[in-house]
C-alpha cells in the first residue's frame, strides 16, 4: 500500500485503535500487579485506611510513569525502523509550493521584547527569500499588548524591520484594542479579519523559529493530505544560557525525539496541538474550532485558557486529523531561564489543564482526546498524588510508633501473627519503578550512540556524564516542582485564578531575595519534615532524603540553576552540549548575530522600553505612531476637555505623572499627542530633561 | 545651503555660530561683533542643540537637518510679534523651527515607500468565526461569547 494511502482516515484510525488498546493493557496490567505488590509490602497494623490510600496512590502513580516508559519504548521501535508508514511528511513529493497556496505566519505577542521578536521574523523572512518562497507567505505580528510602552516599541520595531528588509506589504502589524480571550481570541481575530485570504496559517510563539525548508515541507504535507487539519512540529529548545535552561535543552534534544516518535506511534491522527510551531488549515479551523465560554466562573469556568488541546479535539471532531510530524527538524523554541519563571508558567498551564476536566464528557469528542485531557490534568495532578503518597507513607511511619502491635488479630490463638517483611520483594518493586523512570533515558542514549550521533552531544563520555548530571539536577528539582504543582492544583480547585502575564524570556537570573520570598515555605517544610522523620525513623529518612533535601535546598538550587555563569561554565566543560551548539543552524547563527549586535547610536536619553516617552519626544517615532493611529473619528467636547487636561498633567509632571491608562488614552488620540509633542519640545531645559531632551 | 554665504568664519570644531556668537542677518550685511554674556551663550548653545536634536530626531539627511536648524536659529533671532524677548528661548526656537519645516513642506507623517499612506495591516477580508452550534458542554449548551 502506498505511503500516501496510510494517512487515509479509515486506515490509520483502525491502526491507532489497536495500538491504544495495547497501550492500555501494557499500562493497566503491570500497574495492578505493582499495586498488589505494594499492598503486600505495607505494614498492615497501621490500619486499613492508610494502607488503602497508599496502595491506590502507588497504583495510580505507577500507571502514570508507565505512560512515559511505553512512549519511549514505542519511540525507540519507530526510530530503529527504516521507514515509518505513518510518518506524515515522508513520501510527500519534493516539489515547489503550488501557485495560489498562501500561508500566514502568525506571531502573537503580549509585552514581549519587540526587537527580539522582529529579529526572529527577519531570520524567517531571509530564510524564505533564499529559498525563493517569499511570495507564498505573509507575516503578521498580532499584538495584544496593553502597555503603552510596549505598543510603541512594537510599532518602531515593525517599521525598522520593514525599512531594513523592504518588506512593506509582506510583514504586517496589528494591535488589538481589547485582548478578549487572550491568545486564542487574538488568533480568532486574525481569522475573522484576514483568514479567508489564506489556506493555512502557522502560529509561532514570541521566541520560536522555523526554517523555510520546514515550512515548505509542512505546507506540502498539508496539500498532499487534505484531511489533516493541524500538523504539529516538535520544537527543539535553543538559545539556553542559564544552567537549568541548558539542562532542559539537553534533555529536549536527547530524549525529545524518542518521546515524540512514541507519541506519534500511539496517537497517529489523534495527536495534540501544542499552541505554536504548527500549521493549521484555516477554513475548518474557522468553521469548527472557535472556542466557546465554559459555563460558570473562573478558574474552572469562563474563558478557556489552554486553548490548544481543545482546538485539536474540536478539529478532530470535525473529521480532520491532528498529526505530530516527529520526523521534522528546523523547528525551535526557548525554555524559561529559571525555575521560578518555569513555575510561573506552570501556574497558568495548570489552571488551563484543570479546566479541561469540564470538557472530558463533551459530545462528539473522540476517546483519545478525552484521554489526552486526563493526561494533561495528570501532568499536574500526579504531583499532588505523589505528595499525598509521601505524606501517607510518612503518616504510616508515625502510626507504627504509636499503634500497639496486635499479634493476635483474629482472637486468642497459640500462634501469634508476627509482622513479616519482604526486602527482596521491596527491592524488586523499587527496581521496577526505577526502570520505568530511568530506562527511557538509557534507551535514548543507546539510540543516539547506535546512530553515531554522540559527537553532536560533545562525544560519548560527555553525553553520558551530562545525562547523569541531568538526572541529579532533576532529582533535586523534582520535589520543588511537586510541591508547587500540588499547591497550584489545590488553589485552582479552591477557586483562585491566575492572570496571564507576560513570560520572562531574559537571562537576568534569580536573586537571593526573590528566591527567598518564593521558596521559603518549601524550605521550611523540607527541614521540618526531614527532622521529624529522622528522629522517628532514620531508615525511612534515608528513603525520603532526596525529597526533603530538594525542598530544604530549594532556595540555593533556584538561584544557582538560574545563573548564566554556571550554564556557560558547564558548556565550557563540554557538558550539556546539544547539536544546535556544535552545529548551529544558519537561522540561529543569524539570530544570535543580530541580537548581540550593538544598537545604533540614538541621541535621545530614552530606551526602547520607554515607548510612550519616545512617541512624545522623538519626531520620527511621533510621526510613525500618529500615522498608524490616524482616525477620522471626532471627539466629543467632554473627551476633548479630558484629553487637554491629560496633556497639561503630562507637561507639568513628566511622563511618570501619567498612569498607563492615561498614556494609552493620549497615544490613541494623535491630535492630543501632537499638542503634547510640541509643548514638551518648548519646555525649558530643566523641565525638558524629564522627557529625555538634554 | 552654504553656511558661509552670510559671512563670518566658522569656529574651530565646526560650530555653526561665527566668532563672537552673533548671528549674521539674512541680508548679508555684517554686524559689528558683540560678545554674548555667558548666560546668553549658554542659552544660545542649548537652543542650537535643541534645534539640531529635533532635526536629528526627524531622521533627515545630515546636511539638510543642519541647514534647517540654522535657518530656524536665524529666524528665531529675528523674532516675530508675540515671541519672548530672549532670542534663545526654547519655545521661540522650536516655533521657528516648525515654521521653517512647514515652509519646506516637511510635515509630521510617514509615507509608505511607494509614496502612498503607510498602513501596518492589509485590507480586511472579513468572514465569520463563531462556536459550532451543536457543541454541547456539561451543564447546558454553550453560550456564544460576546
Amino acid at each position: 500500500m502506498a505511503h500516501h494511502d496510510m494517512i487515509r482516515q479509515s486506515i490509520w484510525e483502525k491502526a491507532g485503535g489497536r495500538r491504544r488498546l495495547r497501550l492500555l493493557l501494557l499500562i493497566a496490567i503491570p500497574s495492578l500487579l505493582a499495586a498488589h505488590a505494594m499492598s503486600s509490602l505495607l505494614p498492615a497494623r497501621t490500619g486499613l485506611f492508610l494502607h488503602g490510600i497508599s496502595t491506590a496512590l502507588f497504583g495510580l502513580l505507577f500507571s502514570w510513569i508507565s505512560v512515559g516508559f511505553w512512549s519511549s519504548a514505542a519511540g525507540l521501535m519507530v526510530m530503529l525502523r527504516r521507514c515509518d508508514r505513518f510518518a506524515v511528511t515522508l513520501g510527500v513529493p519534493d516539489a515547489p509550493i503550488p501557485d495560489g497556496v498562501r500561508t500566514a505566519l502568525l506571531f502573537p505577542v503580549y509585552h514581549e521584547d519587540a526587537r527580539a521578536v522582529c529579529e526572529g521574523i527577519r531570520v524567517v523572512l531571509q530564510s524564505l527569500r533564499e529559498k525563493g518562497m517569499e511570495n507564498f507567505f505573509d507575516i503578521f505580528i498580532l499584538s495584544d499588548s496593553t502597555s503603552p510602552d510596549a505598543w510603541v516599541a512594537e510599532e518602531e520595531a515593525w517599521y525598522a524591520l520593514c525599512l531594513d528588509e523592504g518588506c512593506f506589504g509582506r510583514v504586517f502589524y496589528r494591535r488589538r484594542r481589547s485582548n478578549l480571550k487572550r491568545k486564542s481570541g487574538n488568533i480568532a481575530d486574525f481569522c475573522r479579519r484576514w483568514g479567508a485570504k489564506y489556506r493555512y496559517m502557522t502560529v509561532f510563539d514570541a521566541d520560536s523559529l522555523m526554517s523555510a525548508e520546514t515550512l515548505r515541507r509542512m505546507v506540502l504535507a498539508m496539500e498532499a493530505h487534505p484531511k489533516i487539519g493541524i500538523l504539529q512540529s516538535p520544537p527543539k529548545t535553543v538559545n539556553s544560557r542559564s544552567l537549568i535552561a541548558r539542562v532542559q535543552q539537553f534533555a529536549n534534544h536527547l530524549y525529545g525525539p524518542i518521546f515524540a516518535a512514541g507519541l506519534h506511534y500511539w496517537q497517529l491522527g489523534d495527536a495534540q496541538y501544542w499552541g505554536h510551531n504548527a500549521i493549521i488549515r484555516v477554513k475548518p479551523f474557522m468553521r469548527f474550532c472557535q472556542l466557546p465560554r465554559l459555563p460558570g466562573s473562573a478558574p474552572l469556568g469562563g474563558e478557556i485558557l489552554s486553548h490548544d488541546f481543545v482546538e485539536s479535539a474540536l478539529m478532530r471532531r470535525a473529521g480532520y486529523g491532528v498529526w505530530l510530524a516527529y520526523e521534522l527538524d528546523g523547528s525551535y523554541e526557548e525554555s524559561p531561564p529559571s525555575l521560578m519563571d518555569e513555575l510561573v508558567r506552570d501556574r497558568r498551564w495548570c489552571q488551563g489543564n484543570l479546566q479541561h476536566s469540564r470538557l472530558i464528557f463533551t459530545r462528539g469528542f473522540f476517546p483519545t482526546h478525552r484521554a489526552l485531557f486526563i493526561n494533561g490534568i495528570m501532568s499536574y495532578g500526579s504531583a499532588l498524588l505523589w505528595f499525598f503518597f509521601l505524606l501517607s507513607s510518612s503518616a504510616q511511619v508515625m502510626a507504627e510508633l504509636f499503634v500497639v502491635p496486635d499479634y493476635f488479630p483474629t482472637g486468642p490463638s497459640l500462634f501469634p501473627d508476627w509482622p513479616r517483611y519482604f526486602p527482596s520483594q521491596a527491592l524488586a518493586l523499587l527496581g521496577g519503578t526505577a526502570s520505568l523512570l530511568f530506562l527511557p533515558k538509557v534507551l535514548a542514549l543507546i539510540l543516539v550512540m547506535s546512530k553515531g550521533g554522540s559527537r553532536a552531544f560533545g562525544g560519548a563520555l560527555p553525553m553520558v556524564l551530562s545525562a547523569l548530571g541531568e538526572v541529579v539536577i532533576s532529582t533535586f528539582l523534582a520535589p520543588v516542582r511537586m510541591l508547587f504543582h500540588s499547591v497550584f492544583v489545590i488553589s485552582t480547585l479552591l477557586g483562585r485564578t491566575v492572570g496571564w502575564n507576560a513570560q520572562n524570556r531574559g537571562d537576568q537570573g534569580s536573586s537571593w531575595r526573590d528566591a527567598l520570598r518564593f521558596h521559603w515555605w518549601g524550605t521550611l517544610l523540607g527541614l521540618v519534615w526531614g527532622f521529624v522523620m529522622y528522629r522517628l525513623n532514620p531508615g525511612f529518612f534515608l528513603w525520603l532524603s532526596p525529597i526533603v533535601a530538594g525542598l530544604a535546598f530549594s532556595i540555593p538550587l533556584s538561584v544557582w540553576t538560574s545563573r548564566v555563569s554556571l550554564g556557560e561554565g558547564a558548556r565550557a566543560l563540554g557538558l550539556f552540549i546539544t547539536p544546535v551548539d556544535s552545529h548551529p543552524p544558519l537561522a540561529l547563527q543569524r539570530l544570535h548575530a543580530r541580537l548581540t549586535a550593538p544598537q545604533p547610536y540614538c541621541p535621545f536619553a530614552l530606551s526602547w522600553k520607554q515607548g510612550f516617552a519616545r512617541a512624545v519626544v522623538i519626531p520620527r517615532v511621533f510621526a510613525l505612531h500618529s500615522t498608524l493611529t490616524a482616525t477620522r473619528r471626532r471627539n466629543s467636547p467632554g473627551k476633548e476637555e479630558r484629553l487637554a487636561a491629560l496633556v497639561d498633567k503630562a507637561v507639568r509632571g513628566g511622563p511618570d505623572a501619567l498612569s498607563p491608562a492615561e498614556k494609552t488614552t493620549l497615544l490613541s488620540d494623535p491630535p492630543s499627542l501632537g499638542r503634547l509633542h510640541r509643548r514638551v519640545w518648548e519646555l525649558p531645559p530643566d523641565r525638558a530633561a524629564a522627557w529625555g531632551i538634554r | 545651503m552654504d553656511t558661509t554665504r552670510h559671512g563670518g568664519p566658522e569656529q574651530p570644531g565646526g560650530s555653526l555660530l561665527p566668532v563672537g556668537g552673533t548671528v549674521p542677518p539674512l541680508n548679508g550685511t555684517a554686524l559689528e561683533p558683540r560678545p554674548l554674556p555667558s548666560d546668553d551663550m549658554s542659552l544660545a548653545l542649548r537652543a542650537r542643540d535643541r534645534a539640531l536634536l529635533y532635526t536629528r530626531g526627524m531622521g533627515l539627511e545630515p546636511l539638510s537637518g543642519v541647514e534647517l536648524a540654522l535657518e530656524s536659529l536665524r529666524r528665531a533671532a529675528g523674532g516675530t510679534k508675540g515671541d519672548s524677548p530672549c532670542p534663545w528661548d526654547a519655545a521661540r526656537v522650536m516655533r521657528a523651527l516648525w515654521a521653517v519645516l512647514e515652509d519646506h513642506g516637511l510635515r509630521p507623517g510617514v509615507d509608505a515607500p511607494d509614496g502612498g499612506p503607510l498602513v501596518s495591516s492589509p485590507p480586511l477580508q472579513r468572514s465569520p468565526m463563531v462556536p459550532s452550534p451543536d457543541t454541547w458542554f456539561p451543564r447546558g449548551r454553550i453560550r456564544r461569547s460576546s
